[in-house]
């Protein structure tokens, strides 16, 4: 059942919340197979599960039922810490609403997945320039994230998902607070990053079938379950 | 790494405070505020647990009182008429070894001092007897070894009588006052003089006389036989009444309990007074700050360490705040009440209190933010 190539398998994973004393079922049962250097997106209407799938890719929730493995390893095994430390590790997140933290500057943002590594301060400090400048911040490290734009933010929670060179980069609607010039270069921003490295798996979910399809193939959902694989057309968007 | 987590927690600290001075103010506010109150409460347990144990004498396990009269129905005996019982004879049972010291107490004597008549409570003691509570037992053997009398604050503020004053006990009797002892007016009893058994040799019995027994001296019921047989060998036809110190000092002792528990219960509601304020406080700096601990675990940073820059982060306002709150506390105390002393003891107890309070409140609420799963907690964060 394992696939040693794939980076992400998922044997019939189900997710359920219990609502009160119903158990509703929001995912599943997905099976899918993501193989190192793929992009993938996810799509799908509101609700039929796709942000629940992502968490569960991401290590963020734990599935209900079936398996996951992540590079070949039992992700439904692994212990919280563990857990945390695969997400500190291999997999970098870009949220719609970006999530930085609104006290620290920009650099502090991006540093904060390697504050907890054995690095040195100034090493630390030159990857966090190095990232800066590949996503075009160079000379905001000191600002706040509510001093930037929010194609600015977005770019800085790309920067903070990459500064620790993870294999997976797991984005949830990451267009989907910005204005579709912003979208687009935050999009090919992230293409960039996941053609820079071979092996690194780039998985978006979104609503929008253009940005789908700019990626190597497209996951549908309904109603959790997954309803089709198909390969993107590698589309190049047009500003 | 040490060196990063304390600076994202000051960072974050500043930060914070740069974006919502107000929030930060209030939470340090109401916390020196509760400092203020807990301190204050602990102040007024330790005020009446002090001023009660003043009013009464020494270790009361080992306090024997011996009523000495004559027994007047049989004519036959011959008796010892009291006013030849003088208490420096009692030196006897010390020197048989029953005894460790005694002392005997006559309220609303006069005396005169250079300042005119006074009246005040004559404790004559052994001149090495501990009395009220062991607290003034220095003052009292400088006394004897000066060869003076030591008189207590309440006395030397009263009538204005100082070291190396000399005080009338009678037309017949002066002595010098070798030393001031006790507290100061507000925790001390009436005004009294102690004066040393041994520097009036002649002076009778006309009181009960308290006697402090050896630890390792047996049940008081066997002490108090053999000091009955010891007196009545020295004075013949006596009548010899003992009674231990406790039964004597039991609606004292009642009153000590009760209004300690009361001083203790009236601190107690101030601390919680001063939790729920803190409480509401923190959990509102718990609850801003928890979107950041959500993203923080999103990203993979250890629980562990998440715990530590909230609990140090409460930390550093909870210890700023505190030690604000108690030298507010010692201030005010010093203006609004100066004659209460605020002990050393109540203002680390408050501290400490007030610190383990919020670090638990920060603990309990931030616990919401470990609970879910990371990406359930960040589903709801937002």
């Amino acid at each position: 059942m394992v696939d040693s190539n794939s980076v992400i398998n998922l044997q019939r994973v189900c997710r359920s919340y219990q609502v009160g004393k119903i158990k509703q079922q929001v995912l599943g049962p997905v099976t899918l197979q993501v193989q190192p250097g793929e992009s993938l997106a996810i799509v799908g209407p509101s609700g039929s599960g796709k942000s629940t799938l992502l968490s569960i890719i991401g290590c963020l929730e734990h599935p209900s039922a079936g398996l996951y493995y992540l590079n070949g390893v039992d992700a439904t095994a692994l212990e919280e810490h563990q857990r945390a430390r695969v997400r500190r590790d291999y997999i970098g997140f870009v949220f719609q609403r970006f999530h930085l933290i609104a006290e620290l500057t920009v650099a502090k943002n991006v540093a904060l997945p390697l504050a907890y590594q054995r690095r040195a301060h100034k090493e630390t400090t030159a990857c966090v320039t190095e990232v800066l400048e590949r996503v075009g911040l160079s000379g905001k490290e000191k600002m706040l994230p509510s001093q930037l734009s929010g194609g600015e933010q977005q770019r800085v929670a790309v920067a903070r998902a990459i500064v620790s060179q993870p294999k997976v980069i797991l984005a949830d609607e990451p267009t989907g607070n910005l204005d579709s010039k912003t979208g687009i270069e935050v999009m090919r921003l992230l293409l960039e990053i996941h053609q820079q490295d071979q092996r690194r798996v780039l998985i978006v979910v979104t609503h929008n079938m253009d940005v789908a399809c700019m990626l190597d193939n497209i996951v549908t959902l309904r109603d959790g379950q997954l309803i089709s694989k198909a390969p993107g057309q590698k589309g190049e968007l047009i500003p | 790494m040490i060196y990063m987590i304390m600076r994202e927690i000051f960072s974050g600290f500043g930060a914070s405070f740069r974006r919502n001075p107000l929030a930060v103010s209030l939470l340090w506010l109401g916390l020196s505020a509760s400092t203020v109150g807990v301190i204050a409460g602990f102040a007024a347990a330790s005020f009446s647990l002090q001023s009660l144990r003043y009013l009464l004498p020494g270790n009361l396990e080992n306090l024997l009182y011996i009523d000495i009269g004559i027994v007047e129905e049989d004519p036959l005996i011959p008796t010892t008429p009291l006013h030849e019982i003088s208490i420096a004879d009692l030196q006897t049972i010390i020197n048989n070894g029953l005894a460790e010291g005694f002392f005997m107490e006559i309220t609303g004597r006069s005396v005169m001092t250079s300042s005119g008549e006074a009246f005040a409570t004559q404790v004559m003691y052994s001149g090495k007897t501990a009395l009220q509570g062991g607290l003034i037992s220095v003052g009292l053997q400088n006394a004897l070894i000066a060869r003076g009398v030591a008189v207590n604050a309440s006395f030397s503020q009263k009538y204005h009588v100082h070291i190396g004053d000399t005080i009338l006990l009678n037309p017949w009797t002066s002595l010098v006052v070798a030393a001031i002892v006790g507290p100061q007016p507000l925790l001390d009893r009436q005004p009294t003089i102690y004066i040393p058994a041994e520097i009036i040799p002649n002076a009778t019995i006309d009181a009960s006389v308290g006697f402090y027994l050896p630890h390792a001296a047996g049940s008081t019921a066997d002490v108090s036989l053999k000091l009955a047989a010891t007196i009545q060998q020295l004075y013949k036809g006596v009548l010899v009444q003992a009674m231990p110190g406790l039964d004597v000092h039991r609606f004292s002792l009642r009153e000590l309990r009760t209004v300690t528990a009361f001083s203790i219960f009236g601190a107690l509601i101030i601390a919680l007074v001063g939790f729920i304020n803190a409480g509401s406080l923190i959990s509102y700096w718990v609850l801003r700050r928890l979107p950041g601990l959500v993203i923080r675990r999103t990203i993979g940073i250890p629980s562990i360490f998440l715990w530590l820059s909230l609990v140090a982060d409460n930390l550093a306002i909870g210890i700023s705040a505190t030690v604000t709150g108690a030298v507010m506390a010692l201030l005010l105390a010093s203006i609004i009440a100066p004659q209460i002393p605020v002990h050393f003891l109540s203002v680390l107890g408050g501290i400490c209190l007030m610190l383990v309070g919020t670090i638990t409140v920060s603990v309990l609420l931030a616990r919401t933010a470990f609970r879910l799963e990371p990406g359930i907690a960040l589903r709801r964060s937002v």
